[in-house]
């Protein structure tokens, strides 16, 4: 059974009625890491807010029907509150509350999604910490989010998501802050917490090197528009939508022009 | 968080150099002559004269920038041309009624403003938030005078809910023993009921017309930044992470938009304290403002310098305070940058 499936989703500005996304089909099995690709702009992280349903103030869903692990999950509001959906973002620090501890951060979510009372899910966040393989957990776990690197913040946040004990993590675009060597750091615990829960990843990014080391599948967005999806090395190989073999190219060119550089 | 405040401490005390200087040359350029005011039409050049050596107003402006700063330094104002007395009693005298009213007229505008402008965040663009959008304009853009002039016709002449603007107490009534010179404060730390119930009745209507005002900027305010806060990524995180919405707005949101809401805080204070001129005069009200409209009046101008920096001074303390506070609150400023 599917982890999430998406159905026909259509976003628009609620003021202006321009729409944002048009009939986007998705599908996520569990342990599979699916990209979703695009330039900036075409509507990718407003397919990550829709499906947890936080939209932001003006935008507007005007259709869709969401399934997680079978269960249609549409007609919830909040969609995040009930069906153990996780979401790591961009940037890192950023996504963390400056005035709390990361210990305390990553505690909150233990309480909220596995019911524990207040001392052990202040261990548990602390063996979370350590899961993430952050070397000092319990001394981590007592720091604010600006005495931490970019990368540190991002392990945080894969132990938030792993608190949930998710059926699905978004990851929208979670490495492009990061230094090249703390990327694919983390992008190796994405893909060693996947095959280990078995949870479905939605892989939001702009970078097809990225899609081509994690994702099982991939999806391409164009202006609000999923021209092309199949298995990476398919998609790879053989394009279909005159976008993607842009993207591809382009992709090649700056390939081409880091290894001359 | 040490070389924080130093910095602060540094700041401010470069502000208040500052800020001296400007009140000395703002008064010096402002035209009239206190001499002349105080004696009278029918005084000759010559007492004229004479009066104007005695208080230096003789000597070229650069001396008398010299014996001003020095008196500072002393903590002497100089002396009120006007009355005879000295700068720094005229005032001191007078502080407590003006820090009295402008507490309380804080108390109501953040009674006021800070429930609403949490309401208008959290309902955004909906109806709760329209009433307190219109809420706001009509409470900046009222003048105090008549929105005084509007509470005592309806509170007191009409209602007879309040007393009439005749200042601090009833005729007649004797002020409590001065212990912080807050009527209402002194009162209850003395026993005194009977006074301290008349001292805030007494408050009510200049208290709620500074603070209804006042009120507008604190909603403003919090609405705003609880809609910063909203758009933020820790927000975003608490949300997607099904937080549930009462705790993020609690949690998350308040505590971090308190770091601008406590720096609009500290601003609104040193406004009701020192903007409150024709609120002190309209309400009979003996505090610093009416000081300086008397002090306006009879061209004194050692007064009104007086006036404009011990409010300043008051100012620049408030934000030292601010900041102060901000220290506390937020771990970035006390733990200093990256610490590994
Ligand atoms: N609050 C908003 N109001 C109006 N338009 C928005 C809003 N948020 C995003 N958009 C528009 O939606 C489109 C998709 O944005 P987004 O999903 O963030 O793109 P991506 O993540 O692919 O870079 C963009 O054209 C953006 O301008
Ligand atoms: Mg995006």
């Amino acid at each position: 059974m599917s982890r999430l499936t998406i159905e026909d989703l259509s976003v628009e500005v609620a003021a202006t009625r321009s729409s944002i996304l048009r009939g986007v089909d998705l599908e996520i099995e569990p342990g599979e890491i699916v990209g979703l690709v695009g330039e900036s702009g075409s509507g990718k992280s407003m397919t990550s807010l829709a499906t947890m349903g936080i939209l932001p103030f003006g935008l507007r869903q005007t259709s869709g029907r969401f399934l997680v692990d079978g269960e249609d999950v549409t007609d919830q509001k909040r969609r995040s509150v009930s069906s153990r959906f996780a979401m790591i973002f961009q940037n890192p620090r950023d996504s963390l509350n400056p005035l709390m501890k990361v210990g305390e951060q990553v505690a909150r979510m233990v309480q909220l999604h596995q019911r524990l009372g207040r001392a052990e899910s202040r261990a548990e966040a602390v063996r979370l910490l350590g899961r993430v393989h952050i070397i000092a957990p319990d001394e981590t776990a007592r720091k604010y989010p600006h005495q931490l690197s970019g990368g540190m913040c991002q392990r945080v946040m894969v132990a938030m998501a792993l608190a949930c004990k998710p059926s699905l993590l978004i990851a929208d675009e979670p490495t492009t802050a990061l230094d090249v060597t703390v990327q694919a750091q983390i992008l190796d615990l994405i893909i060693e917490l996947t095959d280990e829960t078995r949870c479905g990843v939605l892989l939001v990014t702009h970078d097809l090197g990225v899609v081509a080391e994690t994702c099982d599948r991939v999806n391409v967005l164009y202006r609000g528009d999923l021209v092309e999806s199949g298995t990476t090395a398919r998609v790879f190989a053989d394009p279909q939508h005159e976008y993607t073999r842009y993207l591809l190219d382009a992709g090649r060119q700056l390939e081409a022009a880091d290894g001359a550089a | 968080m040490l070389r924080y405040l130093l910095r602060r401490v540094a700041i401010s005390a470069i502000t208040v150099l500052g800020l001296a200087l400007v009140v000395f040359l703002v008064v010096r350029i402002l035209p009239g002559d206190a001499a002349a005011a105080r004696l009278g039409p029918e005084a000759s050049d010559a007492d004229i004269e004479a009066l104007r050596a005695e208080y230096g107003l003789d000597q070229p402006l650069i001396v008398q920038l010299g014996d001003y700063l020095a008196g500072l330094l002393r903590g002497d104002l100089g002396t009120a041309v006007s009355t005879g007395r000295s700068v720094s009693a005229e005032l001191f005298a007078r502080l407590p009624a003006s820090i009295e009213l402008a507490i309380a007229g804080l108390i109501v505008a953040l009674l006021i403003g800070f429930p609403l402008g949490m309401l208008a965040a959290a309902k955004r663009g909906r109806f709760p938030d329209a009433i307190a959008r219109i809420f706001a304009v009509l409470g900046s853009s009222m003048a105090p005078v008549w929105l005084g002039l509007l509470l005592i016709f309806g509170l007191y002449s009409v209602a007879h809910l309040f007393p009439g603007p005749v200042g601090r107490l009833p005729i007649g009534m004797a002020p409590p023993t001065q212990i912080t010179g807050l009527y209402a404060l002194d009162a209850v730390l003395t026993g005194n009921w009977v006074v301290a119930g008349e001292a805030l009745r007494y408050l009510a209507l200049p208290a709620l017309t500074l603070g209804l005002g006042a009120s507008a900027a604190v909603l403003k305010m919090v609405r705003s930044s609880l809609i910063a806060t909203e758009e933020s990524g820790f927000v975003r995180t608490a949300l997607a992470y099904g937080v549930p919405g009462r705790e993020v707005l609690w949690r998350d949101q308040l505590r971090n938009a308190m770091l601008q809401v406590l720096t609009a805080i500290g601003l609104v204070f040193g406004f009701l304290l020192g903007g409150n001129v024709i609120v002190e005069r309209l309400f009979s009200w003996p505090g610093v403002g009416r000081v300086a409209f008397d002090a306006l009046g009879s061209n004194d101008l050692e007064l009104l310098q007086g006036y404009a920096l011990i409010i300043g001074v008051i100012y620049i303390a408030l934000n030292f305070g601010v900041d102060l506070v901000y220290g506390l609150i937020d771990p970035r400023i006390r733990l200093g940058g990256r610490a590994s």
